[in-house]
């Protein structure tokens, strides 16, 4: 590495004239793509899909029932996300009620333990981490929610066509010992017994 | 138009009748009349990021009905994103058997790749300066700067820190990012993430062999529980190259070399994450022959090589501080080593050049969520590059005249700060980033992005970004015993001005088309000049470029998996020295690339098209090419998945315009060159 050369002129330019108007074309073009795409995709909006998860996830909690024993004076949410934007609805939750005490959530890495939460959300996880966090809570009373049909959580949300919908384990729910309101049951896709 | 823009919008996504009948209402259960009550509620709903809050007054029957639109088949998350990113992922990656990072921004628009059969050099949106080692574009690995201290060089061919298998993610990030990542962040930030032991997991082995005399082995080896994640790798190859023909001169001391392309090197990795702790740690080293004879060396001498040796090790911590409040804490240290001997025409021997450059650096980043509408991401960043020795010495049977012998050291700090703001579909990104350098002082970069989301198909986003690189240590005190070379410790940052609309539109899930039109003013550029007063060269602070163009790009995936994509990028350049185009750069580049599922196969093929660059005294004329790969999805031939990649697959004579190390014009790139690995999981 000693010597290095500089970029430097080859041809002459073609007419800085034509450079100009291409320009000055540019730039009109720019501002009429901006405008008249905005006009007609202007009928629809986002929806914000991580919000009313969460939104849904603070609903089920204020149905399940946890051992009596089990609960301290703040009920506990985990969030066990690498993504903020998965996280960020769940901040905004905190200091609501739950079964009479406080919430509390907490963002978590995905490699966090979670055997303190007394419920967690596993969202965007590798199958096997999924599987091996639900493992390392199996029998004790958290309340564990995951976003992929499947994953051996208790109450699982997906996305069915358009909405958000939620499928229970009943059994998982039992064998730690926690229970779900019968009408809640009803709301959801499938029951699993 | 808010209101009337919610209230068509809503409309649209209500569902006319509840879907859900309601068993047993009760008090936190609202009637069936609850669209209703929804459609109110949403129309007073402000902006976005106060949706949850609001939407959990809701009841579940009310949320069970509301309709989530954008679901898509390509990552969306980039929508929102300051710049016009592209994303390439692991499945990519070893569908088209990609052999280094080069190969892989060789797919991204508006980029091409041009090699001297040492390194590979990116071109961005048509500028590339030759031989600048890539110091205009910043290299990240995990988040951590991996260009190194004397050159500044991001090492993206043969010369990579990683095995491509080890790459889960790679983002390019067009535009200045210095905002954000300080210096060399002038046209764009490669962003490598690597992958995990859990989606390693077991042991694999591979065996690779090519043309050329080329061959390799690597292991690796994936452990994950719930609390831990370990991924550690080696790996080895060579090849003994082709015989390289330079034609394209009259002097008679060029023509074939033969054997003297050869390439080895050997890398190792590890990655180890447990809880919120992540530790890294990567090696590689890699020595080349040279077969073209660069500056004024012999050639057909095989001493002639070039050893690059890296290291890379950091330890990383991410908390959630508090609600809405995640902090990032890292420590890292980083070497890098280069060991070149030269033959010279000398009496006695030959001439080594070396240089050796050792850093550290901590960091800590907040990302800030806790205010409504914001994200918020702040930090700063201490880098001690406490050994930056730069060595020449000409060797032989008397003790070495040594022509350099130049240590020292260097500090840098820098804070910065960055707000996303989110105003119902509109995203304000402003950031500033403020830098102290030991070694010239300050300097301030600002950035704005004004992205429009109009609907969940469609983005537009406006962007003006400034940026700057450092002069590095080798432009700054290089010289040779002011026999050729002189230093200049007095020069100042190079820096860029840009301006970018791009425009974003997802046609269907599965369909995805994107435009750009830029321009980028790079001021006070660092480029090597003859001194007319002592006939010395020297970096100085002269040329003046600027360069407009548009990027064309889309692309398409099939519900079966299959993949197409098309980009096309065409840019004016004009250099203010000179009044002229700049050199080494296509006027345009075109790329498109077709990804088959063909039973427990995928084939893929790359075609290529690079138009026609000049250099001060001749002209490489466009050319085009393609690249096939082949892999195996599962195990076809004694257990093992089989890949092929076939580069320059109709041998066609390609070549690059040399820079000015070189005697010549023009080198040839590789003619067909292919590589058959075998992977065995056990």
């Amino acid at each position: 590495m000693a010597v290095v050369s500089a970029p430097s002129p080859a041809r002459p330019p073609r007419g800085s004239r034509k450079l100009g108007a291409a320009r000055r074309f540019l730039g009109k073009w720019a501002l009429l793509a901006w405008v008249g795409i905005a006009g007609l995709a202007g009928a629809q909006t986002l929806s914000d899909v991580h919000g009313l998860r969460a939104a849904m996830i603070y609903n089920l909690m204020l149905f399940v029932d946890w051992p009596a024993e089990s609960l301290k004076d703040t009920v506990t949410l985990c969030v066990i996300t690498d993504d903020p934007d998965v996280s960020r609805p769940f901040a905004e939750l905190a200091g609501k009620t739950v079964r009479s005490k406080t919430l509390m959530t907490q963002r978590r890495a995905p490699l966090a333990k979670i055997d303190d939460c007394d419920a967690v959300f596993l969202s965007g996880l590798d199958e096997s981490l999924l599987a091996d966090k639900l493992a390392s809570v199996a029998g004790l009373p958290v309340l564990t929610l995951a976003s992929s049909p499947g994953s051996g959580a208790m109450i699982d949300l997906a996305l069915a066509g358009e909405r958000i919908v939620f499928d229970v384990s009943a059994t998982r729910l039992r064998s730690a010992g926690l229970s779900l309101a019968s009408r809640v049951m009803q709301l959801a896709r499938k029951v699993h017994h | 138009m808010c209101a009337l823009f919610r209230t068509i919008t809503f409309a649209v996504l209500l569902p006319s009748q509840p879907e859900f009948a309601v068993a047993q209402p009760a008090s936190r259960f609202a009637s069936s009349r609850s669209g209703v009550t929804l459609f109110a509620v949403l129309c007073l709903l402000g902006p976005d990021a106060g949706f949850a809050q609001d939407l959990s007054s809701l009841s579940l029957e009310e949320l069970l009905s509301v309709k989530v639109t954008g679901v898509s088949r390509f990552d969306q998350r980039s929508n929102e994103a300051p710049s016009a990113v592209t994303i390439i992922t692991r499945d990519q990656i070893r569908d088209h058997a990609w052999r280094s990072l080069g190969d892989m921004l060789d797919s991204v628009p508006g980029l091409f790749m041009t090699t001297d059969r040492v390194y590979g050099y990116l071109g961005v949106r048509g500028f590339l300066q030759p031989s600048d080692y890539n110091s205009n574009v910043l290299l990240l690995i995990d988040g951590i700067a991996a260009n190194d201290a004397i050159y500044n060089q991001a090492f993206l061919g043969n010369a990579g820190l990683l095995d491509t298998a080890l790459i889960e993610r790679v983002e390019f990030i067009p535009g200045p990012g210095s905002s954000v990542y300080g210096s060399n962040a002038i046209l764009g930030v490669i962003n490598v993430i690597t992958t995990t032991g859990r989606s390693e997991r077991g042991t694999t082995a591979e065996l690779s062999a090519g043309n050329h005399g080329s061959r390799g082995v690597s292991v690796r080896h994936g452990h994950a529980d719930d609390r831990q994640d370990l991924l550690v790798s080696a790996s080895a190859w060579r090849s003994d190259g082709e015989t390289v023909t330079l034609a394209d001169t009259d002097d008679a001391r060029f023509g074939r070399a033969r054997g003297l392309d050869h390439d080895r090197g050997k890398r190792f990795m590890a990655r180890y994450a447990w809880d919120e702790f992540t530790l890294l740690g990567a090696y590689s080293e890699r020595t080349k022959g040279y077969a073209t004879a660069p500056y004024g060396t012999v050639f057909g001498d095989p001493r002639t090589v070039a050893r690059d040796t890296q290291a890379l090790i950091a330890l990383t911590h991410r908390t959630e501080w508090q609600p809405g409040l995640n902090l990032q804490t890292r420590a890292s240290f980083g070497s890098a080593r280069y060991k070149a001997k030269w033959a010279f025409p000398l009496p006695d021997g030959t001439n080594r050049d070396d240089s050796d450059s050792r850093w550290w650096g901590v960091e800590v980043q907040a990302t800030d969520t806790r205010f409504e509408h914001h994200t918020l991401v702040y930090g700063a960043e201490y880098r001690d590059e406490f050994r930056l020795r730069q060595h020449n010495a000409d060797l032989g049977p008397e003790p070495d005249e040594v022509r350099l012998d130049d240590s020292r050291s260097a500090r840098h700090l820098g804070v910065y700060a960055q707000d996303e703001w989110r105003i119902d579909n509109w995203r304000i990104n402003a950031g500033l980033r403020i830098d102290h350098y030991s070694s010239f002082g300050s300097t301030v970069n600002p950035r704005l992005g004004i992205i429009h989301l109009i609907s969940p198909r469609t983005t537009v986003k406006y962007l003006f970004g400034s940026a700057y690189r450092a002069p590095n240590v080798y432009e700054m005190h290089y010289h040779d015993g002011n026999d050729t070379m002189k230093a200049n410790p007095d020069l100042d940052p190079e820096r860029v001005r840009s301006l970018e609309l791009a425009l974003e539109h997802h046609f269907d899930s599965d369909w995805r088309a994107a435009g750009s039109l830029f321009r980028n003013q790079i001021r006070k550029l660092i480029v090597q000049r003859l001194d007319p007063e002592d006939g010395l060269l020297a970096y100085q602070n002269l040329g003046r470029t600027s360069v407009r163009g548009v990027t064309l790009s889309a692309s398409r995936i099939w519900s079966d998996g299959t993949r197409l994509s098309f980009s096309s990028s065409w840019q004016a350049t004009h250099d203010s020295e000179s009044g002229q185009r700049l050199t080494h750069s296509p006027r345009h580049v075109a790329k498109a690339d077709v990804s088959v599922p063909l039973g427990n196969w995928r084939a893929t093929l790359e075609a290529r098209y690079l138009g026609a660059r000049t250099t001060p005294d001749s002209r490489v004329s466009a050319q085009s090419w393609a690249n096939l790969a082949l892999v195996s999805i599962d195990p076809v031939a004694a257990g093992a998945r089989v890949s092929l990649r076939v580069n320059n697959l109709f041998d066609r004579d390609l070549a690059d315009p040399a820079s000015e190390e070189f005697a010549h014009d023009r080198l040839p790139r590789e003619g067909r060159t292919a590589w058959v690995t075998l992977a065995w999981r056990l």
